[in-house]
């Protein structure tokens, strides 16, 4: 009898796991910081401390969320993927995380642009070309397949850096809600 | 001859002698009030109902001089009313304006200086609600949510704050139901995460596109039975999807279910824009009405002249849907006997521009058509009309609030009874604007706009803003109402004398919020 057994490992899912939470966080920080010298102005230090904190608590939600979708592949089960496919999967699929990340990017900062029907189709095009070359590279040229394993390694711990401000974060919102 | 005094004569003299007590009792007690009052009771604890309409410039109602019938139903709550001509919000937009009628003082003195921005802390307990006597029941309503930010911080002395989203179609907001303790800075961030703040996108990459998402959805369930009602739209700021027609409804309901006497603060949104009237209004304007094109100002936003007459006949027609519904309410009013004993006041946060190649009030100038904003109130027994012309500002809402219901009058409010209700008239009377949304709160305010007005006189002064150089402004705005030519070069004295009062003023509050 065939056990079930997922494509991805824990330490694979974990690795997936860092990527979404690095990019999200990055993300999330460029975006808090363009904000600080409006904030400085107008806010008092705790509101400025509890505004970090809350928006903070809204990127490890939205790391925990996106990263619970993208392992949902990972839950296929291990027989069910081509042999070609089953030992650079992580890679392939953290690719395909990535590609989908920057074309997001794109389409939320330029969102006004894409109100129509040949500037979305225009950006669909552009994801799914990207996916298809980022795949090919991570799969297919070595030195990117190396770099790119050895680069996720390391998110690792950008992204516990990452994850432990966010804890911190979220005791801070505990503490406003409960002393204010 | 000694005559003495029988049982009948002692007990009409007994019941003389008490009346005569007790009327000079409650002459001394009735000093502090409004003389129109035509009962004790109410002389004593009127109801007070505020409404305020969002952007309402007094420039648009004929009330004040405007050509168009936009609000023939505020002309007639006018005609029983006394009618304030000079009447000044302290900023040009909400934050600002509505912190100033809530706390009376100046936005120095409050630093509610930025969008959405709050009073300083020591303000929780110096306001309207805090200050007017605890029998009053208090409530409080607002489309705007600047308004409802400020609000907020006073809710533990409103027994009703409803929430903005009980007359609203939608409203995807989540802070306020999350973090209602903290909603104010929960509401910053939330907005920051999933709206971004102008053309900055959210910090919530991927959450940011799903809320928009569910968010077009949950509009398009909502508006879909009232869109063929709202061919233009339907009313909104920030994805709070509203109609008027609620709100008035809820209104005109409420003053005749609350306890009495009540204190209520109700802030409706229209005619802020977007300009969406009911169909009814739509095109009622399409006339050959050509404002007066005024020169361009440094602060330009590059609106034509054409885009701006427009922007003003979309505005009118809005404004005149908001008056229908006004109306509606003052009908209801006269019906339930509500002038009877209670003050009913009519005004606005700011008004509304549309010149100088700028369209809007989020804009550093200080013109009459932005900080000018009606003041209509009714008091009980006024037999008919009565028009000042002293100028007022929106500070002078909380003393005469606060002399309309026997209360004492704190020394660090900067405003005055209003003429009329108490107060003296004073045509040198001197009321300030101002503008400083990229002032710090706490702390000395760097760049701002700050004018006064002292009679005809109105000066304007501009401080560091970056490469202005046309200096200050000088106005007389009984021989020149529309602001056309600046007096500053040739009335340098004068001029001077008031950059120094500003100058004062300033100095004066620059350690606000310090401790």
């Amino acid at each position: 009898m065939d056990t079930y057994k997922p494509i991805l490992s824990r330490r694979e899912a974990g690795l997936i796991f860092a990527l979404v939470a690095v990019v999200i966080h990055i993300w999330a920080y460029i975006q808090l910081f363009r904000q600080i010298p409006a904030w400085v102005l107008r806010l008092s230090l705790s509101e400025l401390v509890g505004a970090t904190s809350y928006v903070l608590m809204a990127a490890l939600l939205e790391s925990l969320f996106i990263a619970g979708l993208v392992l949902l592949v990972g839950l296929l089960p291990a027989r069910r993927i081509p042999e070609w496919l089953k030992e650079p999967f992580t890679t392939a699929l953290a690719a395909l995380f990535l590609a989908g990340a920057l074309w997001t990017g794109v389409l939320v900062i330029y969102r006004d642009d894409f109100r129509s029907v040949p500037a979305i189709a225009g950006w669909i095009a552009g994801l799914l070309a990207t996916c298809a070359v980022f795949t090919f590279l991570v799969l297919r040229v070595e030195v990117i397949t190396r770099l790119w394993k050895k680069l996720m390694e390391r998110l690792t711990l950008l992204s516990n850096l990452y994850l432990a401000i966010d804890v911190v974060a979220v005791f801070i919102v505990i503490w406003r809600n409960l002393s204010i | 001859m000694n005559k003495q005094i029988s049982r009948r004569d002692f007990l009409k003299l007994a019941g003389l002698g008490l009346a005569t007590a007790a009327g000079l009792g409650q002459a001394a007690k009735l000093r502090t009030l409004a003389s129109p009052f035509s009962s004790q009771a109410t002389a004593l604890r009127p109801n007070i109902l505020i409404l305020v309409f969002d952007s309402l410039s007094a420039l648009h109602l004929p009330v004040y001089g405007y050509q168009r019938n936009t609000t023939p139903n505020m002309a007639r709550f006018a005609n029983r009313s006394l009618v304030y001509h000079h009447h000044y919000s302290s900023g040009s937009f909400t934050s600002p304006g509505t912190a100033s009628i809530l706390t009376g003082v100046y936005p120095w003195q409050h630093r509610a200086l930025h969008m959405h921005g709050t009073v300083l802390d020591e303000f929780a307990d110096k306001n309207l609600f805090s200050l007017t006597p605890s029998e009053y029941y208090k409530a409080g309503y607002s489309h705007n949510l600047l308004a409802v930010s400020l609000m907020a911080q006073f809710k533990k002395h409103i027994h009703l704050l409803k929430p903005t989203r009980d007359l609203s179609l939608m409203d995807p907001q989540l802070a306020d139901r999350l973090f209602s303790k903290d909603a104010n800075v929960a509401y910053w961030s939330e907005q920051l995460a999933l709206r971004g703040n102008g053309d900055d996108p959210p910090t919530a990459l991927f959450g940011g596109l799903i809320y928009q998402a569910s968010r077009w959805l949950q509009k398009r369930i909502a508006t879909r039975p009232i869109q063929a009602d709202f061919p233009l739209g339907v009313p909104n700021l920030n994805d709070i999807y509203f109609i008027l027609e609620d709100a008035a409804d809820w209104i005109i309901e409420e003053v005749s279910a609350m306890p009495q006497p009540y204190l209520s603060y109700f802030h409706v949104l229209p005619p802020h824009e977007p300009y969406f009237p009911h169909k009814d209004f739509v095109g009622v304007f399409a006339d050959h009405y050509k404002p007066l094109v005024k020169p361009e100002s440094f602060f330009t936003q590059n609106f034509s002249s054409s885009d701006l007459h427009r922007a003003q006949r979309e505005y009118d027609e809005y404004l005149a849907y908001a008056d229908h519904e006004f109306g509606r309410i003052l009908d209801a009013l006269e019906e339930q006997g509500v002038f009877d004993n209670t003050v009913v006041i009519l005004t606005s946060d700011h008004g509304q521009l549309f010149e100088r190649g700028i369209h809007g009030h989020v804009t550093p100038v200080l013109y009459e058509a932005l900080i000018h904003i009606p003041l209509i109130i009714s008091v009980p027994g006024l037999a008919k009309r009565q028009d000042i012309q002293t100028t007022t500002g929106n500070v002078d809402l909380l003393p005469t609030i606060l002399s309309l219901t026997g209360q004492p009058i704190p020394d660090w409010i900067e405003g005055q009874v209003l003429p009329g209700l108490g107060g003296a008239e004073n045509d040198q009377r001197i009321v300030y604007n101002m503008d400083a949304k990229s002032s710090p709160k706490v702390g000395p305010l760097s760049s701002m706009t700050v004018s006064i007005h002292r009679g005809s006189d109105k000066l304007v002064y501009y401080q560091r803003y970056r490469n202005y150089s046309d200096g200050n402004e000088l106005f007389n705005l009984k021989n020149d109402p529309d602001e056309l030519h600046n007096q500053a070069p040739e009335k340098q004295t004068l001029a001077a004398e008031y950059v120094n009062l500003i100058s004062e003023k300033i100095q004066q509050h620059e350690k606000a919020g310090r401790h």
